[in-house]
């Protein structure tokens, strides 16, 4: 038997297709390289793209799109996701700054506050998936309108809330430096270190890959799953949050006026989709979502330089983000007959 | 039933073959899954097609059936070459297949099913109820077109799909397993049809593990090892062993029982009126330290429903009443992590949907399962702890690869898939354990390395209930062999005294 098996490995190694060898590279290393690529033409064909302040430019502005990518991916990775991060960011970023600037709250109580809320509503989409049964698109969408509406009614007046003068933490997070790098570039890295030792050396992380591959093995194996599904769902609100904050203190204010941060999370799914991590679940690394936030960062960036009227330039990442789907597909047929029966 | 002439009647050197494929080769993902398959299938025989589990049977029906495409070789139909490149062109040259799992659509009749496909866009439904009543008759089957698919049996789901495929004119016709889950009566009805449709001209190719199947209704038997035809030969001139030697390389036995149980001893576990609603109806048994329970039945019978409940794997308002006692107390586990604890482990029949992570690795999926027996998750989980907790169970059931941190579950083959399953189930010793269909789309090599751990369990005092369709292994692993029928256990042997006559006249009547 043993013989039998050795043998029949040892026939592989040659006649590979082209996809069969894709397959092989890690997703990751594949977007890196398509990342490089397109620094490469850029740097050819834009002017001013090169420099090392542009560079900075894109890191700074991938950073709170990179938090919220990590969580996002973990989320998928359990078979979910939150399409509830919209208005978590939004609502920590604001609402901060309505309870600080009205409320008598200072600067860290309010911001403590709205941590607080924001890890609830992870909860409770989490709750909501996981033990009443709900799809996550359709919890996690309804939660979005719930929770936008109520704080439109009871807390939020305004559409765009700046940050006071007075503001140290946030201002901080936002403008200030760590050893000469700026702040928010060390937290996004922070946060791709911490999810990545999440998901390779705790046993949590572990099993949320294993839940994402196969929820009924998991349930069958004793693995208590539904507390896995909420602290994914928690681990995204706390990201969303984080991600908030960071983008008021970036950019000293926060505006819902134009879209309302959908783009933020058109672009974290994005990130972590083109990034190797499958919407079925059980796929794909920290390493992949780290490169492709850096393709959308660039990306985004190029468009600016290249001044493209927002219409084309989101018109052009959907497009990216239909191939990459299209891609995975082709990449990851889920088997051999679905990839070819399709007009039977 | 088989009369051996009928083969040599059509193998005329003017007439060229219905199918022939020559030289025909496809790796998946590197591996080669066919290696220079030469095939061939007369007008109006039954060619069976044997083979381990991932010998290549299925990949070769694909290449027919135009669901995949050879990377070399090629297929001729009636000595025409042809070019599947979808599975509409091979239906088109007469080509249909019939699913283990049908691919019926459930919500619709049995005369929608019938003409899915070729039906004009407005349809008289009376119209299409007469079609289907004059189809069915004509094959004598006998099954009213305008109920839904979903409430017809297996069987009666295969012969819409013969009469689908017949009236589409197809002459080739594979039959992927289509004995796996029906009864004997329904078995005699499908080779009757068979017949029927030999007599008409059609070459069947008859996919099947049952080596007794193949021995008495098929005119020749292929027989595939490693994706390579070992031999084809005409059934009349082959036997068991010679088959089972082909298919695995060597001959294999099952091993003799030894029994330890003391009489005296309190059960381990005790199943006591238990009824879910629909499908267990007063299910009562118990296994006892030492012994090896094996249940008998057909499928549908209430076993696999019986264990999930034991082990808290089913919702418990499903649950219509009785009693499950593990070590004496009763015990209502909410959900299998409990079980687990209390040292009821269950190894589930269906290894694809509840057994194996596909893309995790061997320690992985090890480590899944130790994990789901702790009390608390520990928070860190390094490489090392995995490859730790892991590499005594890779030994210890004998998991063959080469690498059981790099090498991902989809790689493997049935019976390691198997193994893995096991060791996953069993990182910690139970009390009682529940093996359901443990054998299941296992290599005939495995099977016998997976009887001989399963005997150990019960040799060191644990209670062992094994539940297996396959006659065969249940009297091969049995101490005491029960019977199960329409959610109730009907009979009950001693090991010894079983037949697989005396077994399947309780599973039926």
């Amino acid at each position: 038997m043993a013989q039998i098996e050795t043998a029949s490995r040892a026939r592989t190694a040659d006649g590979l297709s082209l996809r069969d060898r894709l397959a092989q590279i890690d997703q990751g290393i594949l977007i890196a390289l398509v990342t490089l690529v397109m620094v490469a033409i850029g740097a050819v064909l834009v002017d001013g793209f090169l420099t090392g302040d542009n560079l900075m430019t894109i890191l700074r502005a991938s950073s709170a799109l990179g938090i919220l990518a990590v969580g996002s991916a973990i989320v998928i990775m359990a078979k979910g996701v939150d399409l509830s991060v919209v208005v978590v960011t939004a609502l920590t970023a604001q609402g901060a700054v309505h309870l600080w600037t009205r409320n008598d709250f200072s600067e860290l109580q309010a911001l403590v506050v709205m941590g607080m809320v924001a890890i609830t509503i992870g909860v409770i989409n989490g709750w909501m998936v996981a033990y009443v049964g709900i799809p996550a698109l359709f919890t996690t969408l309804g939660m979005w309108l719930l929770v936008d509406g109520a704080a439109r009614v009871w807390l939020l007046d305004n559409q765009v809330y700046i940050l006071p003068a007075d503001s140290n933490v946030v201002t901080d997070l936002g403008r200030g430096e760590l050893f000469g790098i700026p702040f928010p570039i060390v937290a996004a890295t922070v946060a791709f270190l911490a999810g990545w030792l999440f998901l390779e050396y705790t046993s949590q992380g572990r099993l949320i890959r294993a839940y994402g591959d196969n929820p009924e093995a998991a349930r069958l194996a004793g693995i208590p799953t539904r507390p896995l599904v909420v602290l994914t769902f928690v681990i995204c609100a706390g990201s969303a949050a984080v991600a908030g904050v960071l983008l008021l203190g970036i950019n000293g204010s926060y505006s819902t006026a134009y879209g309302g941060g959908k783009d933020l999370l058109f672009n974290a799914i994005t990130a972590a989709v083109i990034g190797g991590v499958s919407l079925t679940g059980g796929k794909g690394s920290i390493f992949g979502v780290l490169w492709g936030t850096l393709f959308i960062g660039t990306f985004v960036n190029l468009m600016t330089l290249l001044n493209l009227s927002v219409e084309v330039s989101s018109l052009l990442k959907a497009a990216v983000l239909v191939v990459a789907l299209a891609f995975d597909s082709w990449l990851h047929p889920r088997d051999e007959e679905t990839a070819k029966s399709d007009d039977l | 039933m088989t009369d051996p002439t009928q083969g040599a009647t059509h193998d005329r050197a003017t007439v060229p073959p219905l199918l022939q494929l020559a030289g025909v080769s496809k790796s998946y993902g590197g591996s080669l899954a066919l290696d220079g398959v030469d095939f061939e299938l007369r007008a109006g025989e039954v060619h069976a097609l044997l083979g381990e589990n991932g010998a290549g049977k299925s990949t070769l029906a694909k290449i027919i059936s135009a669901a995949t495409a050879p990377d070399s070789g090629s297929v001729l139909v009636r000595g025409e070459q042809v070019d599947f490149d979808k599975p509409a062109s091979a239906s088109a040259a007469g080509v249909a297949m019939v699913y283990q799992e049908t691919s019926l659509v459930d919500a619709m009749t049995v005369a929608q099913n019938l003409f899915l496909g070729d039906a004009k866009f407005f349809n008289r439904l009376q119209q299409l109820n007469v079609d289907a009543r004059y189809l069915l008759e004509s094959h004598n089957f006998h099954i009213d077109p305008s109920v839904l698919v979903r409430g017809l049996g297996a069987a009666q789901k295969q012969m819409v799909e013969i009469a689908r495929a017949v009236n589409k004119s197809a002459t080739i016709i594979i039959f992927d397993e289509p004995t796996a889950s029906i009864t004997p009566e329904e078995k005699q009805q499908l080779f009757l049809t068979m017949e029927h449709l030999k007599a008409k001209g059609v070459g069947m190719i008859f996919i099947t593990h049952n080596l007794e199947e193949a021995l008495s209704h098929a005119d020749r038997i292929t027989v595939m090892r490693d994706g390579v035809v070992q031999l084809t030969e005409d059934a009349a001139k082959m036997d068991r062993d010679g088959i089972v030697r082909q298919m695995v390389g060597r001959a294999v036995e099952y091993a003799p029982k030894v029994t330890l149980r003391t009489t005296a001893s309190e059960p381990t576990l005790e199943i006591d009126n238990l009824t879910v609603a629909g499908v267990v109806q007063n299910m009562s048994f118990s296994a006892y330290p030492g012994e090896v329970v094996a249940i008998a039945g057909l499928v549908g019978a209430g076993r696999t429903e019986t264990a999930m409940v034991a082990y808290g794997a089913l919702k418990r308002r499903r649950i219509g009443g009785g009693t499950v006692r593990l070590n004496g107390k009763a015990v209502r586990f909410r959900t299998p992590r409990p079980a687990i604890r209390s040292g009821l482990a269950y190894v589930s029949e269906d290894r694809k949907a509840y057994g194996i992570f596909s893309d995790q690795t061997i320690d992985d999926n090890i480590y899944i399962g130790y994990l789901g027996s702790r009390r608390r998750l520990p928070l860190i989980s390094t490489r090392r702890r995995r490859r730790s907790v892991a590499e005594g169970l890779v030994k210890r059931f004998a998991v063959r690869t080469l690498d059981p941190t790099k090498a991902r579950l989809v790689e493997l083959s049935g019976g390691n898939q198997q193994k893995v399953v096991l060791a996953k189930s069993l990182t910690r010793k139970p009390s009682a354990v529940i093996f359901d269909e443990p054998t299941r789309g296992v290599d005939v090599g495995a099977i016998q390395e997976i009887h001989s751990f399963i005997r150990e369990y019960a040799t060191q005092g644990v209670a062992v209930v094994v539940i297996s369709s396959y006659l065969p292994e249940v009297l091969a692993l049995g101490d005491r062999i029960l019977v199960a029928r329409n959610g109730r256990v009907v009979a009950e042997f001693a090991g010894d005294e079983a037949t697989e006559e005396s077994i399947m006249f309780a599973a039926v009547h």
